[in-house]
């Protein structure tokens, strides 16, 4: 694992345990830091990218909100259920979280999404395909294509849509 | 203020498509983020939308292969250059991969297969594939294939040049490479193939492969045909019986895919033959001398500055820009 990949972890978890303690002094925020990137990678996320941060404060707030309603619930039930905790077990509380519903777009999809790329106006499509096969940055493409960063940012914007579009 | 204000809540991106384009910018600063965190916040489902965008856009990779020569021909500041004559005919003896474009200008094309995908590498560009079984194929530059996944078979042409494959396993659906009039039919290996001014090659790394004429729906298709096991090469010459086969140098014959050339004992004017390949001006051996010295090298074909550049860095030549654009190697 590279330096860079590190740094940016450790930066990330400090923050994160930081932003944890202050929303709740006695969750056990090194645990729900753990099981956030845990599920950040599971998603296939990349801790190096701009959405890195972002994605992980949600992530680890859902991780904390989801444990809180599950102690509330144990609360609840306890106080009410008493009688059953023995039949009950652990199981009753630890709902287990989905993993990260990644559907993958199937082969015929797949060759509308070709086609739906193919029909792109040619500026979308160019920027588009650089930006995906060709892993250029914005500011590449921009110069290449003779336009804007942020009209680059458009053009992507614009392909993401017609794909999704394209899917419903 | 006001109006910097505005601009500014205008291009707040609204949807998850939208969002996955503005962090698609490399250094989105703390205040992008706080506003993408802030989206996330907003609404349950939207950690949900973005990364169901974010797995999409991931599974295009399928799709790499399909845009191959749409990418590489974008990536030519110049309108992609169909072979001319500019290219020297290489002298026998030559690396195998370095052999490959002499085929274009001696060989006969075989003719196109009337249905099927071509997938073609510009000059100077190796380009990766994928096909839609899995199968993943190396061109290496100024190369062709034709591809038609049909349900007995799947069936590939190499049209011209050199390519490299893995292919993936099935062995309901045999793999065969149309080599001039040979057909390689095998289930799961990679190899290469290579049409060049001699003749024709196939090398095989892995598995098992074999050789014959016949389509491999055909009956009889792999009767009399030649086995090659790996670390063995077939030559054979288009529209001539017979078949040759000798012990491949492998780390010669793939070192292009790994985007370099290696030369064992190579005159200098077949390591400049063999560069010109992946030179974007013209590369011409203009020193007789060329021939006479020998070397053992192996050359990156992507670094800093032009291939012309590192040769002339890594062995005893000289490099000289002509007025035409030309650049002249000589012997130093």
């Amino acid at each position: 694992m590279s330096a860079r990949v590190d740094g940016a972890v450790a930066a990330l978890r400090g923050d994160l345990i930081a932003y944890l303690q202050r929303r709740d002094r006695a969750s056990e925020a090194e645990d729900v830091v753990q099981e956030a990137f845990a599920r950040f990678y599971r998603a296939g996320h990349d801790v190096t990218a701009p959405d890195a941060r972002p994605l992980l404060f949600v992530i680890a707030r859902n991780i904390q909100l989801d444990r809180w309603k599950a102690e509330a619930r144990e609360k609840a039930r306890r106080s009410v259920h008493d009688i059953h905790d023995l039949d009950a077990g652990l199981g009753a509380v630890a709902c287990e979280e989905p993993a990260a519903d990644q559907h993958l777009i199937g082969r015929q999809d797949l060759a509308a999404a070709e086609a739906v790329i193919r029909a792109l106006p040619p500026k979308t499509r160019d920027a588009f395909l650089l930006h995906r096969f060709r892993a250029q940055t914005y500011r590449q493409i921009a110069d290449q294509l003779g336009v804007s960063v942020s009209m680059v940012e458009k053009h992507i914007a614009e392909a993401l849509r017609q794909l999704k579009k394209s899917r419903e | 203020m006001f109006g910097r204000l505005t601009a500014f809540f205008a291009t707040r991106p609204r949807t998850a498509e939208d969002w996955l384009a503005r962090m698609g910018r490399p250094n989105a600063d703390r205040r992008e983020q706080a506003a993408f965190l802030a989206w996330l916040e907003a609404d349950p489902d939207h950690l949900r939308q973005y990364e169901q965008a974010k797995a999409d856009m991931a599974s295009l990779e399928r799709l790499r292969g399909a845009f191959a020569l749409d990418v590489a021909r974008l990536n030519r500041r110049e309108p992609a250059l169909r072979p001319s004559g500019r290219r020297l005919v290489l002298a026998g003896g030559m690396a195998f991969a370095a052999l490959a474009v002499a085929g274009v200008l001696l060989a006969p094309r075989p003719p196109a297969a009337p249905e099927g995908r071509l997938y073609a590498s510009a000059p100077g560009e190796i380009t990766d594939v994928v096909l839609e079984d899995g199968s993943r194929v190396t061109l290496d530059a100024g190369s062709a294939i034709r591809v038609a996944l049909a349900k007995d078979a799947r069936r590939v042409t190499l049209e011209r040049g050199s390519a490299y494959f893995e292919v993936a396993h099935d062995a309901t659906h045999p793999f065969q490479v149309a080599v001039a009039d040979r057909r390689v039919i095998v289930t799961g290996t990679r190899f290469v193939t290579s049409l060049t001014g001699d003749g024709a090659q196939v090398s095989l790394l892995q598995g098992r492969v074999l050789i014959g004429r016949r389509d491999a729906a055909e009956r009889g298709a792999l009767d009399g045909a030649t086995v090659l096991s790996p670390g063995e090469r077939a030559a054979f010459r288009p529209n001539e019986p017979g078949l040759e086969k000798a012990v491949a140098d492998l780390e010669t014959a793939t070192a292009w895919r790994r985007r370099r050339l290696v030369f064992r004992d190579a005159p200098l004017s077949d390591v400049v033959a063999a560069a010109a390949r992946y030179s974007n001006a013209p590369l011409v051996a203009a020193d007789p001398r060329l021939s006479r010295v020998k070397v053992t090298t192996v050359l990156p074909l992507e670094g800093e500055g032009t291939i012309a550049e590192r040769m002339a860095a890594l062995l005893p030549v000289r490099t000289e820009r002509a007025a035409d654009g030309r650049v002249l190697v000589r012997a130093d």
